[in-house]
C-alpha cells in the first residue's frame, strides 16, 4: 500500500536510511510496514544490511605510525609537506609566482608600449636619417607655405578640441600678393606638440618619457653627439599634426637653427581638402605623418609650395639675427635673461612678447624685418585663445627695425589684410632649442611670466623642460621676428603681434645664429604608431591573463590550505 | 607529564581545541591522538594506498595545526575529516593527471596491506577474507569520489548522518542520497563478484588483529 504510493526513488531512499536506523519514528514505522508487504524491498535491505557489513571490515586497518606533531614540525613554514613534488595540484608550485612575474613583464610592456605611441614613434623615427635640406633650400633659407590667394582669409585650421595639438601659431595672409613672385601670399603657421624626442642618454630619455605624459607640448633639448645638440619641434601625433625636428647643424658650421614647422593643414584646409601630411600625401587617419621631408618650394618661381601639396613650411634663414645678437656664430651665454630684455640691450630687433599682456610686440616689416614695437600690441589680439584667431592689423609700409638683416630669404608677398595669428591654447608652446647649448639645470628653473599689470608671476605649471636657450614664446616670436620669415611677407605687411604661449614658458633667448646652413629635418612619423595598437592590445590581454591566473591559483591554495 | 597527558585525554573536543589554538602542541596532539585512527582509515579507503594515505594523513594534521584558528567549535572530528577528504580528492585529482602506478600494482600494493598476517584462523581462510576485502576495496574505488567518502564515513567510520553531513559540508539529504545510492552500487559490484553472500562469512573471523604493512614487515 504505501509501496504504490511513494515513488520508487523514495523506497529506495528509505530503505538504505531503514538500515542504517536513520528514519524518523513516524517513516521507520511507515516503511516496516511496507518491508512486510513487499518482498523486493526485503531482499533489498538485506543486501544493504550485508553489504554495510563488509564494509566495516574495512576498519580493521591499523595505524602505521603515529601522526602527532614534533615541535620542529609544528615550527616548519606554512609550505605544505606534499607526498610527490607535484603534489600542490594541476601547476607547480612556482606557477603562481611566475604569473605573476609575467603579469608584471606584460604590464610593463604595455606601458612602454603605450608611451612609445603616446611619442607619436619619434623614437622610431630619431632613428632614421633626417632628410637633409636641399641646396635649394640653403639658397632660399626661408621655407615659405604659400597659400592660394582666394580673397578670403586662409582659413588657419583651429586646433581641435580635446586634442593635444598644443601650440599654433599662424600668421596668415589672406591678401593678393602684389609682387608676382610673391603672387601667393604668405602663410607662417607654427605649430607644435609635445611629442618629445627621444635621443640622448637613458636619463634624458627617462625624463621625456614621463614628461610626455602632459598634454603640452614639451621643449626638449638635447645635447646631441656633434655636441651642438638639436633642436625637437614636434608636432601632436594625435592631432595628426607634422612632425618636424630640426637637427642640429654639423659642428663646423657653428650653430644650430631655430626650426618654425608649418602645419601642413592649411593647403587642406584651404582647398577643403583633407589634412596633408607633410610628405604631401593626405593623411587620413590623422596619425602625425613625416614633416618636411621635401625642400619646400621656395616662392620665386611663383608657385606655391601647398599648391603641389607642399605643406611644411620650415623657417631657417642664415643670419636670422632677430633673436640673435650675435651673429658670428657664437651662442650666446644662456644667463637666464628674458629675451625682452636681451633685444633691448644689445638692440635687436627682434622683441619677444613675454605674455599676453605684454606691451612689446612683434610687427612684420613691409619690407624685410620685424619691427618691435612697444605699448602698441593689442591686448585682447595679444591674448592668447585656444584655437581662436587673431586679426592683427598691418601697417603698408612700414619699415621694419631689422633693416639689417642680411638677407631676406624669399620676397614677401604685399599684405594689405590682417594678419591672423592663430594661437593654440594658453599652456603651449613651441619648442625651439638652441644648438651648441648645454643643457643646464638653470633650465629647469620655473621661468616667470609678466601678466598685465606688469607684475612678475611664477606660472602655475612648468610646461616644458627646456633645457636650451630656446623657449616657446622666443621660438613664437622667432618664426615671426626672423627676417626671414618677415621677408615672406613682405612689403606691405607689418609684423602681427606674437602672442605669447601660457605660462610656464621660459623667456630666454636662442643663441645660435643661424649659419645658412639646412637644417636636417626628420620627423616623428607614425611608423611607431600603427603597429603598437595590437601590440598594446595584446600586452593587455597577456598581462590581464596572467594576474588572473596568479590571482586564482593563490586563491585556490588559500582555499585548499587546510 | 603523565598527569598532563591524562589530562588532556579527559578533556573535551573543543577545550583541547583552545588549548592549541593558543599554541599548545601537546593539547593538539592530543586531538591528533584521538582521531588519527579515522583520519588514517579514510585516507587509506579514499586512496587505495597506504604510503599515500600516511603522507595525506600527515598533511591534515599539519594543516589543521596551521589552520586551527579557522576553526570555531563543534564537531572537532567532522572538521578534521573534511580537512581529510580535501586532501583526498586532490591527491586523487593529481592521479588522474599524471598516474604513475598501474592499477595493478596499486592492487597489489593494497592488497598486500589489507591481507591478514598472522591472525587468520588459517592461511586459508586469511587469502579468503583477504580477498573479499580486496573486493571491496575494489567496489569502492568504482564509485564517485563523494558516494566513496559517505560510504566510508557511514560504513567504515561509522558516523552519524548529521556528523558526515559536517565532514563532507554539505546537507544530511544529500548525505542521505548518496549513502544510497553508493551502497546501493557497491552492492551490484559485489553481486556481480559473487562476494556478497559468501564474503560476509569469509570475513566473520576476520579479526581485528589486522597489521599494518610496516607492523607486518616488522618481527
Amino acid at each position: 500500500m504505501i509501496g504504490r504510493l511513494l515513488p520508487r526513488r523514495r523506497i529506495h531512499d528509505d530503505a538504505s536510511a531503514f538500515v542504517d536506523g536513520a528514519l524518523s519514528p513516524k517513516g521507520r514505522e511507515a516503511f516496516a510496514h511496507h518491508l512486510a508487504v513487499c518482498a523486493a524491498c526485503q531482499s533489498e535491505v538485506t543486501q544493504l544490511r550485508d553489504t554495510k557489513e563488509m564494509l566495516k571490515a574495512l576498519e580493521t586497518a591499523a595505524l602505521p605510525r603515529s601522526f602527532t606533531l614534533s615541535p620542529a614540525m609544528a615550527a616548519r613554514p606554512a609550505s605544505r609537506p606534499s607526498p610527490t613534488p607535484d603534489a600542490t595540484g594541476w601547476v607547480g608550485p612556482g606557477v603562481p609566482r611566475l604569473a605573476a612575474s609575467v603579469s608584471v613583464m606584460m604590464a610593463a610592456a604595455l606601458i612602454a608600449a603605450v608611451v612609445i605611441d603616446l611619442d607619436g614613434g619619434s623614437s622610431t623615427a630619431v632613428l632614421q636619417p633626417a632628410p637633409q635640406a636641399t641646396v635649394a633650400e640653403r639658397a632660399a633659407p626661408v621655407v615659405t607655405e604659400a597659400v592660394p590667394s582666394t580673397g578670403d582669409s586662409a582659413l588657419a585650421q583651429v586646433p581641435e578640441a580635446g586634442t593635444r595639438a598644443e601650440s599654433v601659431l599662424r600668421i596668415e595672409d589672406p591678401v593678393d600678393a602684389a609682387v608676382p613672385e610673391q603672387s601667393a601670399p604668405s602663410v607662417v603657421a607654427v605649430e607644435s606638440a609635445p611629442a618629445p624626442e627621444l635621443e640622448g642618454s637613458l636619463e634624458e630619455v627617462i625624463e621625456e618619457v614621463f614628461v610626455a605624459a602632459a598634454p603640452e607640448l614639451l621643449n626638449v633639448f638635447l645635447p646631441g653627439s656633434d655636441g651642438f645638440g638639436s633642436v625637437a619641434l614636434v608636432a601632436s601625433e594625435t592631432t595628426g599634426e607634422p612632425t618636424a625636428r630640426a637637427g642640429s647643424s654639423a659642428p663646423e658650421e657653428g650653430v644650430g637653427l631655430a626650426v618654425a614647422a608649418i602645419q601642413s593643414e592649411t593647403a587642406a584646409v584651404s582647398e577643403g581638402e583633407a589634412p596633408v601630411d607633410a610628405s604631401g600625401d593626405t593623411s587620413l587617419d590623422g596619425q602625425a605623418a613625416p614633416a618636411a621631408a621635401e625642400p619646400p618650394e621656395a616662392s620665386e618661381d611663383g608657385e606655391s609650395a601647398l599648391e603641389e601639396g607642399e605643406p611644411s613650411l620650415v623657417v631657417e634663414r642664415e643670419g636670422s639675427a632677430a633673436l640673435d645678437a650675435s651673429e658670428d656664430g657664437e651662442p650666446l651665454p644662456d644667463d637666464g635673461e628674458s629675451a625682452a630684455v636681451r633685444e633691448e640691450e644689445e638692440g635687436a630687433e627682434a622683441a619677444i612678447p613675454t605674455d599676453a599682456g605684454d606691451s612689446t610686440a612683434n610687427t612684420l616689416a613691409p619690407g624685410n624685418g620685424v619691427t618691435q614695437t612697444t605699448g602698441e600690441a593689442d591686448p585682447e589680439a595679444a591674448k592668447p585663445e585656444p584655437g581662436g584667431s587673431t586679426d592683427v592689423p598691418v601697417a603698408d609700409g612700414g619699415a621694419g627695425d631689422l633693416s639689417d638683416v642680411t638677407e631676406p630669404a624669399v620676397v614677401g608677398a604685399s599684405l594689405d589684410e590682417p594678419v591672423s595669428i592663430d594661437v593654440a591654447p594658453a599652456d603651449a608652446d613651441v619648442s625651439v632649442a638652441d644648438a651648441g647649448m648645454a643643457a643646464d639645470e638653470e633650465s629647469l628653473a620655473v621661468p616667470t611670466v609678466e601678466d598685465e599689470a606688469g607684475d612678475t608671476q611664477i606660472p602655475e605649471r612648468p610646461t616644458s623642460l627646456e633645457t636650451g636657450p630656446a623657449v616657446a614664446q622666443e621660438s613664437s616670436a622667432a618664426s615671426a621676428a626672423d627676417p626671414a620669415v618677415d621677408g615672406t611677407q613682405s612689403d606691405g605687411m607689418e609684423a602681427a603681434p606674437i602672442v605669447a604661449s601660457g605660462p610656464g614658458d621660459s623667456q630666454r633667448e636662442p643663441a645660435a645664429a643661424p649659419t645658412g646652413r639646412s637644417v636636417p629635418l626628420s620627423s616623428g612619423g607614425e611608423t611607431g604608431v600603427l603597429w603598437l595598437r595590437p601590440l598594446q592590445a595584446a600586452l593587455g590581454i597577456m598581462a590581464a591573463f596572467s594576474a588572473m591566473l596568479a590571482v586564482a591559483v593563490w586563491l585556490r591554495r588559500r582555499a585548499r590550505s587546510f | 607529564m603523565s598527569d598532563d597527558r591524562e589530562t588532556d585525554t579527559q578533556l573535551s573536543d573543543d577545550a583541547l581545541a583552545t588549548m592549541a589554538q593558543a599554541g599548545d602542541l601537546p593539547a593538539f596532539n592530543a586531538l591528533v591522538e584521538r582521531y588519527q585512527r579515522p583520519v588514517f582509515g579514510l585516507c587509506l579507503r579514499m586512496l587505495s594506498s597506504a604510503p599515500a594515505a600516511e603522507d595525506v594523513a600527515q598533511e591534515t594534521f599539519l594543516a589543521a595545526w596551521r589552520g586551527l584558528e579557522r576553526y570555531r567549535g563543534g564537531s572537532f572530528q567532522a572538521w578534521i575529516l573534511r580537512i581529510a577528504g580535501n586532501r583526498c580528492r586532490d591527491e586523487l585529482r593529481k592521479r588522474k593527471r599524471r598516474p604513475t602506478d598501474s592499477l595493478d600494482a596499486l592492487r597489489e600494493r593494497q592488497g598486500e596491506w589489507v591481507a591478514p598476517a598472522d591472525s587468520a584462523p588459517s592461511p586459508e581462510r586469511a587469502a579468503l577474507g583477504a580477498e573479499t576485502l580486496r573486493a571491496i576495496q575494489r567496489g569502492l574505488e568504482t564509485l564517485p569520489e563523494d558516494q566513496r567518502m559517505a560510504i566510508i564515513l557511514s560504513d567504515v567510520q561509522e558516523l552519524a548522518y548529521d556528523e558526515i553531513a559536517q565532514a563532507m559540508g554539505t546537507s544530511i539529504g544529500t548525505v542521505k542520497s548518496r549513502i544510497s545510492r553508493g551502497r546501493s552500487r557497491l552492492r551490484d559490484y559485489l553481486l556481480q563478484n559473487g562476494e556478497l553472500g559468501a564474503g560476509r562469512e569469509r570475513l566473520a573471523g576476520y579479526g581485528q588483529e589486522n597489521a599494518s604493512p610496516r607492523a607486518r614487515r616488522e618481527p
